[in-house]
């Protein structure tokens, strides 16, 4: 089996485009069943999605692509990987390769379709930071839902953009972006307020493939964890640190136990030793 | 190449309604059941003679005989729940067998010729488990899964086959009546490619009834647990009536009759809108992220095509609409399309000559792994993180395989334990099986694994490790796991089900009917319940004399003076 992805696809790697690597594997596809060939369909597979990204990056960036050196990705090739990989890692190279990494991305829209989706975006965006912090530290979160569920941001476009945003204010705020990383809790961000913008975005529950997004979601988690702690009644509060506490202490003391039963073991080992031996 | 007397047919296995079709020259074409309709409803029941009754007859039943039918039970597939008909439990792979089976026969009836290999389509979010539980029901009804599909990808390849050459994109939202699922294709020179797919196991049309039926009982001043199981039944039959209803008109109303007198409920589709908000709001995470795996714009998609009965909602459209700023299509009956698109994948599989320009390949919707422990520092591992193997949205078939080492030099043995899910810590996801790999005892040995999973086009997994030191392959074992049957079971099962008496294929009309006669009487009040009764009591005179001619005679006359009473709002 050929090892570079062009000549499988039977391509010139310096001329071929987007839409001669679809065509050949179109081509190859239907003599390489994934039913019949699954081997033959994972590599053909592997060919044309390598290809594909060598192409898409070369009509990004106009230079040489960066898997010159494609191995077959493939049994064991990945080394001895220890049982703790992190699981965002890996998944950054073909992050990297993607024409654009933010969801937000797609070909242009003509200039007044641009400017009156912005136009509308920043009118939403002014709306809710109004409601934010207009309403004394007590969110109406029956406008905060009408807003929104607004017809300005109504569309899917529009709810991934607002969601975009939403959520960099947000990681902004609660302190994502400092150096080092700390837990912020602005006053207006009441447990309430966050619930009902994660309900409508579901950033901790719908979760997703791409890191960066990843990272932000799993620290947005975080952030409720904190909100919700504080949130949480004194009463409660100091019985929840009472009962960590108290585990702490008695794993302590479980080793001390532990400690104490070796010691008698060998306090008994040695007074044996000494009684059946007496010296000389 | 496959022999051409072998036929394939294509199942639609669905929460609420079930169907069957075969590839032919002409396409895909639906087969229907012995009362000549395309739907078999999914429900079982046992009938008065103890015979096992299946489709529309057990449909009416419910109303008369809760306790001994049962229905939606897809949604136990793949669980230990039991639903008990009668004096005997069933799990949802038995009873989803039976369904199977009157859909072979039909389809038996209607090729003339024996079958005994299907492509199944199940639920695009169908884990793991419960696409074993379906594989496990097609063998109780003697069937070879040749595939299983997912439907939105059924739907999509039915819609594709329109305009195999031409380059579009489309998004299929397929909202069934137990499960919700979103796919987005590609297609370019007659292949056909799943870009992304997300969804709900647990959100369908029976959702919306449920809480209509709610609402309805709160006009009544009943609540569902007070009332008998027969009432409940009938509220809830009422709810779906008016739930179809709604669909064409803004207002309806209906009686229902409580402890022998006619009460008026009224619903507005406003309320109804209203009622199911909350439901309708689940739909949406699953859209969006679909589009956001896809790295999609709502203007890259060509198609917005909408699938499964409860699009038909008037809100389900208007969300659609919404989303996407424009009308979802719908040219291929929603009930239909599922089935035909099992029929299209069955003929792909059979090598059917009018489709030798078509490929189709899907992709898994969820990430699959294992759990590891991190270290933490020295001589500290916190355990329960998730470590992915195959990610979403893969194109499957995919085999991947990583090498895995011990925590402790001195362990004897590894235990995988094999998830499902995107979280990041195992908590949060689903187990679907342990692997328990033995290593070689001494310190010295290389305690290295290499680990196999292997995701096959019907998204089923297999999963291999082999010690470098021994290379002795392990595979998975599921071990007690909740959900799944074991081997051995599955065998006594089948024998067990093989001992239950099926209601004759040829005598199913007859039973429908009277179903249906004893539900509408059940529904009546006054004069045109006293006539229903002395319908039934004729009817079962006249299949006492056992004339063929002279029963259908009677059937059609009874079916037509049923059908004027239905007509009216009593119910």
């Amino acid at each position: 089996m050929s090892s570079d992805p062009f000549d499988l696809l039977g391509l010139d790697r310096a001329t071929a485009t987007e839409a001669d690597v679809r065509r050949a594997y179109a081509e190859r596809l239907k003599a390489t069943r994934p039913e019949d060939d699954r081997a033959g369909f994972m590599a053909l597979r592997a060919a044309f999605e390598h290809a594909r990204e060598s192409v898409r990056w070369r009509g990004q960036y106009g230079e040489d692509d960066p898997y010159e050196d494609y191995e077959e990705e493939d049994p064991g090739s990945a080394g001895a990987a220890p049982a703790s990989t992190p699981a965002d890692d890996g998944g950054d190279l073909t992050f990297a390769a993607d024409p654009e990494p933010e969801p937000d991305y797609a070909p242009e829209p003509q200039d007044t379709d641009e400017q009156a989706f912005e136009a509308r975006l920043d009118r939403a965006m002014d709306r809710l930071v109004d409601l934010l912090t207009a309403t004394g530290f007590e969110p109406d979160l029956k406008a905060l839902k009408a807003c929104l569920d607004d017809d300005d941001v109504a569309g899917i476009d529009e709810f991934q953009t607002l969601q975009w945003r939403v959520r960099q204010l947000l990681c902004d705020r609660t302190g994502y972006n400092l150096e080092p990383q700390d837990i912020r809790r602005p006053l207006w961000l009441t447990l309430d307020l966050f619930d009902t913008l994660d309900q409508h975005f579901g950033w901790t529950r719908q979760p997703t493939t791409h890191p960066y997004v990843r990272r932000l979601n799993d620290w947005l988690d975080r952030v409720r964890t904190d909100i919700a702690w504080y949130a949480a009644p004194q009463e409660a509060r100091k019985q929840a640190l009472r009962k960590d506490i108290k585990a702490a202490d008695s794993e302590e003391r479980g080793s001390f136990a532990w400690l104490g039963v070796a010691g008698g073991i060998i306090g008994y080992a040695l007074f044996q030793f000494f009684t059946r031996n007496p010296g000389g | 190449m496959t022999e051409p007397s072998k036929t394939l047919i294509g199942i639609d296995l669905g929460t609420t309604n079930s169907l069957v079709a075969v590839f032919t020259d002409a396409g895909p074409q639906l087969i229907p059941n012995s009362l000549g309709e395309m739907l078999t409803p999914s429900a079982v029941g046992y009938g008065d003679d103890g015979a096992l009754l299946v489709g529309r007859a057990a449909k009416d039943r419910l109303l008369t005989h809760p306790q001994l039918t049962g229905a939606r039970f897809k949604r136990y597939m793949g669980t230990n729940h039991e639903m008990t008909l009668g004096k005997k439990a069933f799990r949802a792979e038995e009873l989803s067998s039976f369904v199977l089976r009157a859909l072979r026969a039909d389809a038996e009836a209607f090729l003339g010729q024996t079958v005994d290999e299907a492509v199944i389509s199940v639920p695009a979010y169908f884990n793991d488990i419960q696409r074993k539980a379906t594989i496990t029901a097609a063998e109780f009804a003697g069937l070879k899964v040749n595939r299983l599909i997912n439907e939105p990808t059924a739907a999509a390849l039915a819609y594709g086959l329109q305009d195999r050459q031409g380059e579009s994109t489309f998004l299929v939202v397929d909202l069934g009546g137990g499960t919700f699922d979103v796919s987005i294709l590609e297609m370019f020179s007659g292949v056909m490619e799943v870009r992304a797919s997300a969804g709900d196991a647990f959100l369908g049309g029976e959702d919306f009834t449920d809480a209509l039926a709610l609402e309805l009982g709160r006009q009544l001043g009943i609540k569902p647990e007070d009332v008998s199981r027969e009432d409940g039944a009938r509220l809830r039959a009422l709810a779906d009536r008016m739930k179809i209803q709604l669909t064409e008109a803004a207002e309806e109303s209906a009686d229902f009759s409580l402890k022998g007198a006619a009460r008026r409920v009224t619903i507005t589709r406003e309320k109804f809108d209203e009622i199911t908000d909350p439901i309708l709001k689940r739909l949406r995470l699953p859209i969006q992220r679909a589009i956001s795996d896809a790295s999609l714009r709502a203007d890259d998609l060509h198609r917005i095509i909408t699938v499964g009965g409860a699009t038909r909602m008037h809100a389900v459209r208007q969300l659609v609409t919404r989303l996407f700023k424009r009308f979802p299509e719908y040219s291929i009956d929603p009930d239909h399309v599922v089935a035909l698109g099992a029929a299209v994948q069955a003929g792909l599989a059979a090598r059917h000559k009018a489709l030798d320009d078509v490929v189709m390949t899907d992709v898994c919707p969820f990430t699959l792994g294992f759990e590891t422990s991190i270290q933490v520092s020295e001589g500290k591992y916190e355990h329960g993180h998730f470590s992915p193997m195959i990610e979403r949205n893969t194109v499957v078939p995919v085999s991947k395989s990583d090498i895995v080492s011990p925590l402790h030099p001195n362990q004897t043995e590894i235990l995988f334990k094999i998830f499902q899910g995107e979280s990041p810590f195992v908590k949060d996801n689903i187990q679907i099986g342990t692997l328990r790999v033995p290593l070689k005892a001494g310190a010295k040995d290389d305690k290295s694994v290499d680990i196999r999973y292997t995701y096959d086009t019907s998204g089923v997994l297999e999963v291999e490790a082999t010690p470098l030191a021994s290379k002795k392959t392990e595979r998975l074992v599921i071990e007690g796991n909740p959900g799944s049957l074991p081997r051995d079971e599955i065998e006594k099962r089948l024998k067990a089900l093989a001992a239950i008496k099926i209601h004759p294929r040829d005598q199913q009309e007859n039973a429908a009917l009277i179903a249906r006669m004893r539900a509408a009487y059940e529904n009546l009040l006054g004069d045109k319940r006293q006539s229903v009764g002395r319908l039934i009591a004729e009817f079962e005179g006249v299949m006492a004399r056992q004339d063929p001619r002279e029963i259908n005679e009677a059937r059609r006359n009874i079916e037509a003076i049923l059908g004027n009473f239905e007509r009216d709002d009593v119910f």
